[in-house]
């Protein structure tokens, strides 16, 4: 097959757009069959005719610069062009152009691919983007992406006017600059985790404002996949609960003032009940049964009643001593947190014939007394809860102290109870724990499986010595 | 207790008025040889008043009754003590005769039942009111709070150690732990089985075989 053959048929089998034309007057010397079916213009309509008299440029003027730089011995490579084709219809290609020598004439071998859907999805992408960036910046939050390796890609313009940094300071890494040094470690733990198992995340964490001021963040976050189900990062916002922050601190400081009086209180009308109340009654039982001894058995009347009132002031000394030990439990103060526990397990038991297992290791010192007043209250409250809202089989009690914190444990076999009922416990709830535990920089947890039960955790630092 | 000498008694209370009328009803068949109203200063009376019995309250300020049990038997281990007060827990019970106490009578018992346990122990019997025979019948019965006193593993492994004559610090390097960790185990072990001092502790555990 002669060379020339070759060419010719390599130039029309080709699946790109080729056409040949004079590099000296720019008349078509060739086109091939995919030009024909973009342009819409056949072969014959077009040959020896030129680009510029069937009006194909919609910039005739690229045409001409194209020239002027093969003229000038340099190869075009990638140029975006727009045509018109025969029916008006504006493609968009990317081509090239050499110049050749075909019979002695200098030609200019141009090719060149439709890119028109390709343009006219990243003019829609550039669109989309345009309208996203307006959008993220007049909301009042702030809006931030992530790459699939966790680097920041985006933080809206709120996010910048907060900091007083730009854009690229805080891509990759740079926004955990602002960050409080006592919250990154715990955000930046939060993130990894979400990533690892592409779950949405939630974290709240400060955020230095450009004076230099800390303010509380809540960032919400989810993960992004592209419609073949490839992660491609996250996107999420952050808003500024400072204020919200704030209304819990006090409102928290009001709950933990509330119940350290609620307990002083307590304590004290104990105290009178046992320690005054009791104790003076405990003079009239010697006095009346000295009296009785005295009158002459023949009184037998009189000795009756005498000893009918000694009863009765028995009876209601055990009474206040009972409401003196419910409001304060003594043994608390004198044997310590284990000896306590096991007692209220046991009284808790008796009343409402459930099984409790009640196990207490290296209790904290009766000098510790905050820290085991908290706990046995917390105990309290939940074994109560536990008696009165579910359907309880057992309670297991743990309660282990080692030299830096003492931990309780209750799980509660049956039904299982929502954590929530407990705020029917003497007006607390597990707020209200919590609250109580904040006291000593203590924390609670709560698991509840329904029809397994519940266990419920407390774990109380113990301050030095 | 013989007919021919009266016991005697000081009381200790931090309530004035339970001392008076308990002062005058136990006068007919005891000697009142004192009454202290300030914890601080009931082991010094003991030792200086040599009373056969201390009838002792527990809830007191500054020092409770079942610390100065504690004392009292190191300092004066003939003296029986009686504990008269309004603590009905079993767990306090169990304590009071843990730490020595010879009776246990409510102040709401009849005063009657405190001459029977004044003659009881003097006999050199135990008395526990029969007021709370319910409270520690279940309490046995539940055993939770009863029991002996047991140690932890940990507690028993710095034991072992102690014992071999490792100090805390060789202790705590041999277990791999803070020298404040072993402190922390020693003295929770010694809380438990209400002993004071090291050498008590070592006794212990040779006697227990824990070595």
């Amino acid at each position: 097959m002669k060379s020339e053959e070759k060419f010719s048929k390599l130039f029309q089998a080709n699946p790109l757009a080729l056409t040949l034309t004079s590099a000296r007057d720019n008349r078509y010397i060739d086109v091939n069959r995919v030009f024909e079916r973009i342009t819409g213009w056949e072969r014959d309509e077009i040959i020896g005719r030129t680009p510029f008299e069937i009006g194909l440029w919609m910039e005739p003027r690229l045409r001409a610069q194209m020239i002027c730089t093969l003229a000038s011995g340099n190869p075009v490579h990638n140029i975006e062009f727009t045509v018109r084709t025969r029916s008006g219809e504006l493609r968009v290609g990317l081509g090239s152009a050499e110049l050749v020598e075909i019979d002695g004439e200098p030609c200019v071998l141009s090719v060149a691919a439709d890119i028109t859907e390709r343009a006219r999805d990243a003019a829609l992408l550039r669109e989309r983007e345009e309208h996203f960036r307006i959008v993220a910046n007049s909301v009042p939050v702030v809006i931030w992406m992530t790459g699939p390796d966790t680097h920041c890609t985006y933080v809206n313009q709120v996010w910048l006017d907060f900091t007083g940094r730009s854009l690229e300071m805080e891509l990759g890494y740079g926004w955990t600059e602002n960050l409080h040094p006592d919250d990154a470690q715990n955000c930046l733990d939060c993130y990894a985790r979400a990533f690892e198992r592409r779950e949405p995340v939630q974290v709240e964490y400060r955020l230095r404002r450009r004076d230099g001021q800390y303010r509380w963040f809540l960032a919400c976050g989810v993960p992004r996949f592209e419609p073949n189900g490839t992660f491609s990062g996250y996107i999420g916002s952050a808003m500024d609960i400072s204020s919200r922050r704030e209304l819990e601190d006090a409102l928290s400081a009001l709950s933990q003032r509330l119940i350290d009086e609620h307990d002083g209180e307590r304590v004290r009308l104990a105290r009178v009940l046992d320690d005054d109340i009791n104790q003076r009654l405990a003079t009239l039982t010697p006095s009346l049964q000295m009296l009785e001894r005295r009158l002459p058995a023949s009184e037998f009347t009189l000795r009756q009643a005498l000893e009918d009132a000694t009863h009765e002031v028995q009876n209601v000394m055990r009474d206040l001593h009972g409401l003196s030990a419910g409001l304060h439990s003594p043994t608390l103060d004198v044997l310590g947190l284990g000896a306590a526990a096991a007692g209220l397990c046991r009284q808790i038991a008796d009343r409402y014939g459930v099984v409790i297992g009640c196990r207490a290791e290296a209790m904290p010192p009766k000098s510790q007394l905050a820290v085991s007043r908290c706990l046995f209250h917390v105990l309290e409250d939940v074994l109560q809860a536990a008696v009165d809202v579910g359907s309880v089989r057992s309670i297991d009690v743990s309660l282990s102290g080692t030299v830096d914190e003492v931990a309780l444990s209750i799980h509660v076999r049956g039904s299982g109870f929502d954590p929530d009922q407990l705020a029917g416990v003497q007006g607390l709830g597990v707020r209200s724990l919590q609250e109580r535990l904040k006291l000593v920089g203590g924390a609670l947890s709560v698991d509840t499986t329904v029809s397994v039960g519940t266990t419920v955790c407390a774990r109380v630092p113990l301050p030095a010595q | 207790m013989t007919a021919m000498r009266h016991p005697r008694v000081l009381l200790a209370d931090d309530h004035v008025l339970v001392l008076n009328a308990m002062a005058k009803f136990l006068a007919e068949e005891c000697v009142i040889v004192g009454e202290v109203s300030d914890g601080l200063t009931v082991v010094a009376a003991v030792e200086r008043l040599q009373p056969d019995i201390v009838l002792l309250d527990i809830g007191m300020p500054q020092v409770d009754g079942l610390t100065l049990a504690r004392q009292i038997r190191t300092t004066s281990p003939a003296v029986k003590l009686v504990f008269l007060t309004m603590y009905e827990d079993p767990e306090m019970v169990v304590d009071a005769f843990r730490n020595g106490a010879s009776a246990y009578v409510l102040k709401r018992s009849a005063v009657s039942e405190l001459s029977l346990a004044i003659r009881e122990v003097m006999d050199g019997r135990k008395y526990i009111t029969p007021l709370l025979a319910d409270h520690l019948v279940a309490a046995l019965h539940d055993g939770s709070e009863l029991k002996a006193p047991i140690l932890t593993d940990r507690q028993k492994d710095v034991l072992r150690l102690l014992v071999r004559g490792l100090s805390m610090k060789e202790t705590a390097a041999a277990l791999n732990v803070s020298a404040r960790t072993v402190a922390f185990h020693k003295y929770q072990a010694m809380a438990e089985l209400n002993i004071k001092s090291t050498a008590e502790l070592i006794q212990y555990a040779v006697k227990h075989h824990i070595v």
